[in-house]
């Protein structure tokens, strides 16, 4: 039996790990734990994956566990689906999730649907890097939730600490239908969200939301990278204004955890929605919806929502730099309400 | 397992007289171009339908919702009945028109619509049996308009590099001359890594012969193999098929009658059952012991405790 790699021991060793190195730590220990989970991905074995995640999974579990597919994201999200069917539980690696668009058919057609038509469930994963500020233009930065928000069947998970995403990739293998599994690229190798993370096998229950930050005057639900920039402006806010920011982090955008953002709001009586995803169709709209039909009668002000522009994501670093949510927009939307 | 011209015969017939009925109990409003049978050549549904008992453990799926695989696998012509009536007795309840109820544990996987996809899907189903050195093979018996989309391409691509056992029936139908913009598959095939021949689909022996030799290549570790089925002149090899045996033109009337009161049967049991209800469309596809909420209902009182 081949070392076990580096980046997949630190949590063993009692060493902080970064969301990258939780992700190949939740998926080596899957892939220990069950035979059944298989990996299919471009340049996954050999090479070790486009972010290097899965380095050294070829070596230990053989390329019968750690399958390089031709470039075609239908077919091997497809394939992925029938070796399902045979009782596998097979983890689709999307290069970058821009890519998974190729495979949106299967996902929504097929996969999706497999459970209510009686066709059996499908236990299976597509994980891959999102998001931007990574000056990586249109087609290296997209997020892609909203594209699946929208198909019944699916889970949708976007996890933003290391803690998070080890015990959430953890559920997600072990649930017995699809889940999308975004990780936000900008923060796979964050120096300042390295954390120790419990030496055991554990998971971060789907569906459920966190609190990153308790506060009393709004509530502001974000998930993703937009959970730093909103803890960010809370500490600004806090310090400079004494307004006190409830954060909730989604973690599971679908099912969405309505009971915790009803909660927050009752406490505070506002509510601020932040994503890096684009506007219009955003999932500030169906938070909106929701909080409407919980919490009407504890709003004090109106649903506000700071997002990404209705456009493609830009290239030059200026232009992506406005394209995205800004701490300093939370902190502006965030004091309008709190003044409201 | 040898299979005999009357098993052949039987089979075509209970496929194509079951075919018929279970168009009558397509749902109302179903626009017409979709109610009635859809055609699937005669030697292909044959040579499926007579593999009945053979290989039980191999996975099917037939892209067109020709009762014939799920006859071959035992399932009972009433199920697939109450399938299309979208009875509270079908295993999709009315949810789905796949058309045959599911058991891919067990032998049989219902397509969908999207061309392509079950390509992609069943290569799938083969890798996990190269996976796991299983002697299973996965049958699909696919459209050849499939082949025209990008999807049925990546599936074989991926099914030919990675050389599962993956048995691919191209059945040209009776339209393959209206799809001139696909040219002979079994000539592509080589190309994906993939051997393939071509039968005639108005000769089930052929076919049956074809098909039953490429599971056994797949089986014996060859990869991925293509059955191209082109039709013939023939519209019903039924009377061809009788002619060859002594005795066995007297048997055809009575072996037609017989499927017709099976399929008959069969199409009047799931009339009389109940259709599927309000619970069956409400079950959640996240969680099947949950129900959805209705399109409107009243808002849970809300009260503001200050």
């Amino acid at each position: 039996m081949s070392e076990r790699p580096e980046h997949v021991s630190r949590t063993a060793r009692g060493e902080p790990v970064t969301l990258l190195e939780a992700v190949a730590e939740a998926l080596y220990e899957e892939m220990e734990r069950d035979p059944d989970v298989v990996l299919l991905g471009e340049d996954i074995g050999a090479y070790g994956g486009a972010f290097k995640v899965t380095r050294g999974f070829l070596d230990r579990f053989g390329d019968r566990r750690v399958i390089d597919t031709p470039i075609s994201e239908g077919g091997f999200t497809g394939a992925a689906a029938g070796a399902a069917h045979m009782g596998l539980r097979p983890v689709v690696e999307m290069q970058f999730m821009d890519f998974v668009s190729p495979a949106y058919d299967v996902l929504t057609n097929y996969i999706a649907t497999s459970a209510y038509r009686g066709a059996g469930p499908l236990p299976l994963v597509v994980r891959g890097p999102v998001g931007g500020g990574n000056r990586g233009g249109p087609f290296h930065s997209q997020n892609v939730e909203m594209a699946f928000f929208h198909t019944p069947g699916l889970k949708i998970v976007y996890p933003s600490t290391p803690r998070d995403a080890k015990g959430l990739l953890k559920a997600a293998i072990r649930d017995d239908g699809p889940v999308i599994f975004e990780e936000h690229k900008g923060l796979y190798r964050a120096p300042g969200l390295r954390e120790v993370l419990p030496d055991e096998d554990y998971v971060v229950p789907l569906g459920v939301a966190r609190t990153a930050r308790e506060g009393t005057d709004v509530t502001v639900v974000t998930y993703g990278a937009m959970v730093h920039r909103t803890l960010e402006a809370a500490q600004r806010l806090a310090d400079d204004d004494g307004i006190s920011l409830d954060v909730v982090d989604l973690r599971t955008l679908l099912p969405m955890d309505d009971e915790a953002i009803a909660a927050s709001v009752r406490r505070t009586g506002r509510i601020l929605v932040v994503h890096e995803d684009t506007r219009t169709g955003g999932i500030a709209g169906e938070v909106a919806m929701r909080v409407n039909e919980l919490a009407f009668e504890w709003l004090d002000a109106p649903i506000l929502r700071v997002t990404a522009l209705d456009a493609p994501v830009p290239y030059a670093g200026p232009l992506e730099d406005h394209f995205l949510p800004s701490v300093d927009d939370i902190v502006e939307a965030a004091r309008y309400l709190a003044r409201y | 397992m040898e299979v005999t011209t009357e098993a052949l015969v039987e089979a075509l017939l209970r496929a194509q007289a079951l075919e018929a009925e279970l168009a009558t109990l397509r749902p109302e409003g179903l626009p017409e171009p979709l109610r009635g049978p859809l055609p699937v050549t005669p030697g292909v549904q044959a040579a499926l339908a007579a593999r009945r008992g053979t290989e039980f453990d191999d996975v099917l799926c037939l892209r067109r919702a020709s009762p014939a695989a799920a006859l071959s696998l035992g399932v009972s012509a009433a199920a697939l009945a109450h399938e299309a009536a979208g009875t509270r007795e079908a295993a999709a309840q009315g949810r789905s028109p796949g058309g045959v109820p599911s058991v891919p544990g067990g032998g049989l996987l219902p397509a969908v619509d999207p061309p392509g996809t079950m390509m992609e899907v069943m290569a799938g189903v083969a890798l996990a049996f190269r996976l796991r050195n299983e002697p299973r093979v996965a049958l699909l018996v696919d459209d050849v308009d499939d082949a025209a989309s990008g999807y049925w391409h990546e599936g074989l691509n991926l099914a030919g590099v990675q050389r599962v056992p993956l048995v691919v029936v191209m059945d040209g139908g009776r339209r393959h001359a209206l799809t001139a913009a696909v040219p002979r598959l079994s000539v592509r095939a080589p190309a994906y890594g993939v051997r393939a021949v071509t039968v005639e689909g108005d000769d089930p022996r052929m076919v049956l012969r074809a098909v039953t030799e490429a599971v056994e290549r797949a089986r014996g570790g060859d990869g991925t193999q293509l059955v191209e089925v082109v039709p013939g002149v023939e519209h019903d090899p039924v009377d061809r098929l009788a002619r060859l045996e002594p005795g066995l033109a007297q048997r055809v009337t009575e072996l037609r009658r017989i499927a017709a009161d099976e399929a008959r049967a069969a199409a009047d049991e799931a009339r009389r059952a109940a259709p599927a209800g309000a619970d069956a469309a409400r079950r959640s596809p996240w969680s099947p012991d949950t129900l959805l909420p209705p399109p409107w209902s009243p808002p849970e009182p809300l009260e503001k405790s200050s």
